[in-house]
């Protein structure tokens, strides 16, 4: 029977296997990166069975291997893996990547395990529906890798993708020691689908992405399970998650004007019980080399608005403003900061962060976050973690 | 019979010494030092012309002041397009430092209209298209900043001839010239290229107050192909700041078969 920890297991014993056979072929091209991350939650936990540590600390692992069979042929294998020594549930062994590719211009065949990026904003990226989010990482950026097999077409015009995704991957939750969840915590293996197929549903995607001269956009259609589950209790009180079909049209596009980057994401979704809209759209715009600097400060503001009733899976991002700016100071370390607040304009409430990132010496990098919360009333979907404000520091290495 | 060839030896004498009068005129008054000036550039930039692609590694060595040192190793890909009206597509790839291993920015080179630029953050296995007016904004860090890698075509400048000069054993012409683009970091260039191979030899920026800023000196130069030509040792001092940077290329590899399709954003991801 397929699994995803059989195919883990086979990625495995073939990424063995091309190691140890061809051991020392300069063709192989690998890094492995390891880091440790810890939290600090400058209040206690809100809710019972959290844990009463200040500090949550996690290592984390990411082998990355490029192996090219011949000139049209590759193969890639880039396992994952993350403890946690406080919440069990952020514990993840993972393919990020895994995959076999075949190219030939202008045609690209890749069959395996991949992650995938669509969009333009900053703030949230409602057009990419492909990989499920990784819950373990706070800042949403991180994914779980999908089995797929993609065809591309990369003609004169554009690039057509047409993805087959056979294997679903379900959303992790925090655990009953970890932050981040409500007075329960929601049962990570106890998911129901609408779909009969469950976790084996076959969803099918499409993309068109061009450009004309200063303006970039995709075209995308996704069918099949939902990535976003709601959150439904069972007769015994728990919570867990129930995943349906679900179609969506996305259109992302940006528009580059000298300075100025103007963006938006719309999608068009039949969801749960409703046919609603979501977009996202603002500009990010660009002072080169402040006050006679080296440095480059950014400014960004996108709204966020998204149609969707309660019967459908909860979105904190429904009448929202990102406000933020962006400094990065071009020196040898490569340092920047980027800053925000995120403003719930129909609950009044906000999340504001600033993260820091340089390199040290020169395999090592430092990243450093502080993320507070405020503002939200015991209604708000936000409320169940507004505790939980929390200043990380990751330090990775890199070989 | 003799005085007839006397005759037409001096005929002959004659119009040799009228052609040679006549093209010593053009040189001294019909040319100006714009045209010159243009013309010895066009020389040097039309040297390299039928190199179709090129594949190379570099290693970029950063000195601050205090002489504390870090380095970058960088492939370039470059796909020539030989019309001088539109600009090259280049592929600029880092292996190191490790942290941004597999980070690539795509140049779509344009002449005066700001380039189409893409870069791809693997981390995120995402494509940012971003704006190339930063022409000035220093390039990861160094002394390089992005319009001296990106303002290699010809008809990006307006030149003048200075003057003819000794440069090390070679004799160069001395240009300036002048960026015609717009954000330019510059005023103005002073550029020495040799008489023997029409190469670069020195480079001269001088900031928007028309200060001396750097000062580029390639050297090492090979030959590839026929009469291709490339420098494999770039020292650019800040004279301003006393940072430095030099480029160390390695050995070119030329006519390796990429098309168009390599430098499409669609394969961004793809390029290694």
């Amino acid at each position: 029977m397929f699994s995803f920890s059989n195919l883990f297991f086979t990625n495995v014993l073939f990424l063995c296997f091309i190691t140890n056979s061809l051991f020392g072929n300069e063709k192989i091209d690998t890094r492995l990166s390891l880091g440790v991350e810890t939290r600090f939650f400058k209040n206690s936990p809100k809710w019972v069975g959290q844990s009463t540590d200040d500090f949550q600390t996690s290592v984390e692992g990411f082998f990355e291997v490029f192996y090219p069979l011949d000139s049209n042929h590759s193969v890639t294998i880039n396992p994952f893996f993350r403890k946690d020594r406080i919440d069990e549930n952020r514990d993840l062994l993972d393919i990020r990547e895994g995959y076999w590719l075949f190219e030939s211009d202008p045609i690209e065949v890749l069959v395996g395990v991949n992650t995938v990026f669509w969009g333009v904003v900053e703030s949230i990226n409602l057009v990419d529906v492909i990989n499920q989010t990784d819950a373990g990482d706070f800042s949403g950026d991180q994914k779980l890798g999908q089995p797929m097999i993609n065809l591309k077409l990369l003609p004169e015009y554009g690039t057509f993708s047409l993805y087959l995704l056979p294997y679903f991957r379900e959303r992790s939750f925090s655990g009953h020691e970890g932050r981040f969840r409500g007075a329960k915590e929601i049962e990570n293996n106890n998911s129901e689908f609408e779909s009969t197929d469950a976790l084996h549903n076959l969803d099918v995607a499409l993309r068109y992405s061009h450009y004309f001269a200063d303006v970039d956009f995709g075209l995308s259609y996704f069918k099949g399970t939902s990535r976003e589950p709601l959150i439904l209790p069972n007769s015994a009180a728990e919570l867990f998650p129930y995943y349906r079909q679900i179609s969506q049209m996305g259109l992302d596009f940006q528009y580059t004007y000298i300075d100025l980057l103007f963006k938006t994401e719309v999608i068009v979704r039949d969801g749960f019980s409703e046919t609603y809209t979501a977009a996202v759209s603002g500009f990010e715009y660009t002072f080169y080399q402040m006050f006679d600097s080296d440095s480059d400060f950014s400014i960004l503001f996108e709204y966020q608005h998204d149609g969707r009733s309660k019967h459908e899976p909860q979105t904190l991002s429904d009448q929202d403003i990102f406000a933020g700016y962006r400094i990065t100071l071009n020196d040898m370390s490569d340092s920047s900061f980027l800053g925000g607040t995120i403003y719930d304009t129909s609950r009044y409430n906000s999340t504001t962060f600033l993260e820091y990132e340089t390199r040290i010496y020169e395999n090592f990098s430092l990243q450093v976050s502080v993320t507070e919360f405020s503002g939200a009333q015991t209604s708000d979907p936000s409320y169940i973690f507004d505790s939980d404000d929390f200043i990380q520091i990751k330090l990775t290495s890199y070989l | 019979m003799s005085i007839n060839a006397t005759a037409n030896h001096s005929k002959v004498f004659l119009i040799i010494s009228l052609i040679f009068l006549l093209s010593l005129s053009v040189t001294a008054f019909g040319e100006s030092p714009e045209e010159k000036g243009f013309e010895i550039a066009a020389r040097s930039d039309r040297s390299d012309n039928g190199y179709g692609d090129s594949k190379v590694e570099m290693t970029m060595i950063l000195r601050n002041a205090a002489g504390d040192e870090t380095t970058r190793s960088i492939n370039f890909i470059t796909l020539e397009r030989e019309n001088e009206e539109v600009g090259d597509k280049s592929l600029v790839l880092f292996n190191t430092p490790r942290d941004i291993k597999g980070t690539a920015l795509l140049s779509h080179a344009q002449i005066l209209k700001p380039d189409n630029q893409w870069l791809y953050l693997p981390a995120l296995k995402r494509v940012k298209r971003i704006s190339s007016s930063n022409k000035s904004g220093p390039f990861v860090g160094s002394e390089f900043s992005f319009e001296d890698f990106t303002a290699t075509e010809l008809k990006k400048f307006s030149y003048k001839f200075l003057r003819e000069e000794p440069c090390g054993e070679l004799t160069c012409d001395v240009l300036e010239r002048v960026p015609l683009y717009k954000k330019s970091g510059y005023s103005k260039q002073i550029s020495w290229i040799d008489q023997s191979i029409f190469q670069l030899r020195k480079l001269e920026f001088y900031d928007r107050r028309g200060q001396l800023l750097k000062v580029l000196e390639a050297s090492d130069y090979r030959e590839y192909l026929d009469g291709i030509w490339r420098s494999h040792r770039f020292a650019m001092k800040n004279v301003q700041t006393k940072k430095q940077t030099d480029l160390i290329w390695e050995d070119y590899q030329f006519k390796t078969g990429l098309t168009d399709n390599a430098f499409e954003k669609g394969k961004l991801s793809r390029i290694r």
